[in-house]
């Protein structure tokens, strides 16, 4: 992760900005995968500071996750393609904003997108880590299923002007 | 439509300096506010004086209180302001209704001869009768019957009055004297 992608900066990064009145600050949150089940809890919120908007949601993972991801690695091939290969204490991941729906009544984060399984094998990492555009990428390939994701659309805010990142953009996803 | 916007927050030095401005302006006029007190105060302490206070009474308290020469003593000070003391206590005791009559008759006796004795030989006895009578006869009568909290002010005044030494020459006591007459000048205030 040495990519520092510059225009994404977790919030309590940018004392002069907070989340906007209206909106919803979901630190906290529970985070309800597409089976129903809880992930996590939001633990902060990365921001792309020229869109002046949320882009990815920083979560906390439960150890139960992280052992299914754990088993998962212990299949044969033949069982499934094996994802990431996470290190000892990786338990944060990153949501794409866009691949979330706000429960503000219950005060939880679903997805409809992202299942148990998916979210097991993706890559994580360590609370603290820098986030780079490789492991953006790596994570939108992953739980998009798109790998034709390139790394020339890496170009700042437009990146973020993708459908995973603004659901208003688009009707379905 | 899943987005959290972000904005950047107000800056709080325009607050700060409203919260200054405000406790700028508090503090302006609490302290007007103090001084039109003070003089609202001051004014009512004129109007208890000049007004409200039975005018006999007052007129005795400002001639004591305009005295300037301390140390010096004047024989028709002395003389005028046991007159005035003399009528002030007769109003003070009308406005309360206590009948003083036979001991001020005593008083003024004394008094009356203390207005006949040439200053260079008087001895203060008469003053001393007159003051003894006035205080232990007449105002602490007054005071037993409608001011119980004055005793104090009472054993005050019979302390000056007994400061004066009868035997010895009027104008050698001057401080003795007028110390008697701004105690009782105390006590007629207080009993307004």
């Amino acid at each position: 992760m040495s990519d520092i992608k510059k225009n994404l900066y977790y919030l309590y990064e940018l004392p002069d900005y907070k989340v906007a009145s209206d909106y919803s600050d979901v630190r906290g949150w529970e985070v309800i995968d597409a089976d129903s089940r809880t992930i996590g809890v939001v633990d902060h919120l990365l921001v792309n500071k020229e869109a002046e908007r949320v882009v990815y949601l920083d979560v906390e993972i439960d150890n139960s996750l992280i052992e299914d991801g754990h088993n998962t690695f212990q299949l044969p091939v033949s069982e499934g393609v094996h994802q990431f290969i996470n290190k000892e204490g990786a338990n944060h991941l990153i949501i794409p904003i866009g691949m979330a729906n706000l429960d503000g009544n219950n005060k939880r984060v679903t997805t409809n997108h992202i299942n148990s399984s998916t979210f097991a094998q993706a890559q994580r990492f360590k609370k603290g880590d820098i986030i780079d555009f490789g492991y953006e990428l790596n994570v939108l390939r992953h739980f998009t299923g798109d790998h034709t994701v390139e790394e020339s659309t890496s170009s700042g805010k437009q990146f973020y002007d993708r459908k995973e990142f603004d659901i208003s953009k688009i009707r379905n996803i | 439509m899943t987005v959290i916007k972000i904005e950047k927050r107000k800056p709080v030095w325009p607050l700060i300096l409203g919260i200054g401005v405000v406790a700028v302006l508090f503090y302006f006029f609490s302290f007007n506010d103090k001084e039109e007190t003070v003089q609202e105060v001051q004014f009512t302490e004129d109007l208890i004086g000049v007004t409200e206070f039975n005018r006999t009474v007052a007129a005795y308290v400002n001639f004591i209180n305009e005295d300037t020469l301390k140390m010096e003593y004047n024989d028709s000070f002395s003389k005028e302001a046991f007159l005035r003391l003399v009528d002030a206590t007769n109003a003070m005791a009308e406005e309360i209704n206590v009948d003083i009559s036979a001991n001020m008759a005593r008083v003024v006796k004394y008094v009356n001869r203390i207005k006949a004795d040439p200053i260079e030989t008087a001895h203060a006895d008469d003053f001393r009768k007159a003051a003894d009578i006035l205080t232990n006869a007449v105002l602490k009568s007054m005071q037993q019957s409608k001011y119980p909290d004055l005793a104090s002010d009472i054993v005050e005044l019979d302390n000056a009055s007994a400061s004066v030494d009868p035997k010895k020459l009027i104008l050698d006591q001057t401080y003795q004297v007028k110390t008697y007459f701004r105690e009782a000048a105390d006590l007629l205030l207080k009993m307004n």
